[in-house]
């Protein structure tokens, strides 16, 4: 590993966004020490309240990371890293991926070459490079959440995407439409939100390394406020396709400030495929 | 003075830092541009793709007949571009300009990736980065 590319992955490692994949700084802990120390607010009705803006503001906090090199006046590049560092980042991201067995399902045996085909060829399968819904889990936490005493509502940054999801006590509806989302029912098991999620369609992915689903997928979610903090967990049973449970990495979201809201996207327009020579991704 | 925007003095660093966000599963730069095949086309920018994952610019240029071109090149996802200070508009739909940047690896002719665009005022947009690291 040359110098610059230790160097870009200590700046990778180092920065907010970077830290959804790697091991959080030491400030970042402490920050969440302190935030998820603080009381927990309530709603009327007694449960925690998880009203507010967790999301997670990527643009913002790439914003902040290379802040200083916004706009300059001056000819120079201070750091320099072209598209041959991407080219190494990628490759070793990905190996590293396969090698850890753990960030994926564990399928039955007869469905073990797909999942081994998805991986592999996955810039030409994953159904989000064309637009498609990221479906759930792979959405992940959201970065919105409207709390009322019937309802709570998620909203995300990302994909234009909502769920309504019901609390006052509904079981799911058997002749609803399968989604990509799925349909969501939620209650409280003490002071944790806790999601129930079916009637999904077969066509999203649960990550971009090609670990796919049936429409039989049955997914927990569960969402447990401590202070101004919030700790998120998924777990996805498919018994026609995986071999076991599958637990999707926890997170901890923290609040952000007053005033922040969810905001629409750009839409996606896929313009790419039909050029692809070779399977690269990130 | 000839004004230069660093729209990311670290840009490939800033595509790699948005492109681990999941938000946007998309293919690598080497995927589909070619990183040996440095392009410069000069002409009139005629329309912008404001869109995810990648925004698009089309430029008409004339080809050394004389026949006018269009050319489509890519450039980063609108978000990673408005963080870095660069509105649409910025881009400047009928001004004429020269994109340098690198060419399509499966030899469509009249597709590229951008690197810089040059306008007539002198201002330089800088989207990715000029050197190779150690050059």
């Amino acid at each position: 590993m040359t110098i610059l590319t230790s160097a870009v992955v200590l700046v990778l490692a180092s920065c907010p966004l970077f830290a959804q994949f790697g091991p959080p700084s030491a400030a970042q802990i402490e920050a969440m020490k302190k935030a998820a120390a603080l009381p927990t607010p309530k709603a009327a009705d007694g449960h925690p309240d998880l009203s507010g803006y967790w999301g997670f503001n990527a643009l913002a906090a790439a914003a902040n990371v290379l802040g200083t090199q916004k706009v300059t006046l001056d000819g120079k590049v201070p750091v320099a890293a072209p598209e041959s560092l991407e080219h190494k980042f990628n490759l070793a991201g990905v190996e590293q991926r396969k090698e850890n067995a753990s960030l994926r399902p564990v399928y039955k045996p007869e469905f073990a070459a797909k999942a081994a085909e998805n991986f592999d060829r996955a810039a030409y399968l994953d159904p989000s490079y064309k637009c498609m819904p990221l479906g759930v889990p792979r959405v992940g936490p959201p970065d919105e959440i409207v709390q009322t005493p019937k309802a709570i509502y998620f909203l995300y940054n990302s994909h234009n995407i909502f769920r309504a999801i019901p609390t006052e006590g509904r079981s799911h509806d058997p002749s609803a439409e399968p989604m990509a989302m799925g349909e969501s029912i939620g209650h409280w098991d003490g002071d944790t939100l806790v999601i129930d999620v079916v009637n999904f369609t077969d066509d999203t992915w649960l990550d971009g390394d090609g670990s796919f689903h049936t429409g039989k997928m049955h997914v927990v979610e569960r969402l447990t406020r401590k202070g101004n903090t919030i700790d998120y967990s998924a777990n996805v049973e498919d018994p026609d396709v995986m071999a076991k449970s599958f637990s999707v990495r926890p997170r901890t979201l923290m609040l952000g400030q007053a005033g922040q809201h969810a905001t629409e996207d750009y839409p996606c327009r896929e313009m790419d495929q039909e050029h692809l020579t070779t399977n690269e991704r990130h | 003075m000839r004004k230069r925007l660093k729209v990311g003095a670290v840009a490939a660093l800033g595509v790699m830092l948005l492109w681990a966000v999941p938000a946007w599963g998309h293919h690598s730069f080497a995927a589909e541009f070619d990183s040996s095949k440095p392009i410069s086309v000069t002409g009139v920018i005629t329309k912008l793709d404001w869109v995810n994952p990648h925004a698009f610019v089309y430029l008409d240029a004339k080809d050394a007949n004389g026949e006018t071109v269009r050319w489509t090149f890519q450039t980063l996802p609108p978000g990673m571009l408005r963080a870095r200070g660069v509105s649409r508009d910025l881009f400047g739909v009928g001004q004429t300009v020269t994109i340098t940047g690198f060419g399509a690896k499966d030899g469509t002719r009249t597709l590229g990736w951008i690197k810089k665009i040059q306008y007539s005022d002198g201002r330089v947009l800088q989207v990715t980065a000029e050197e190779e690291p150690g050059k």
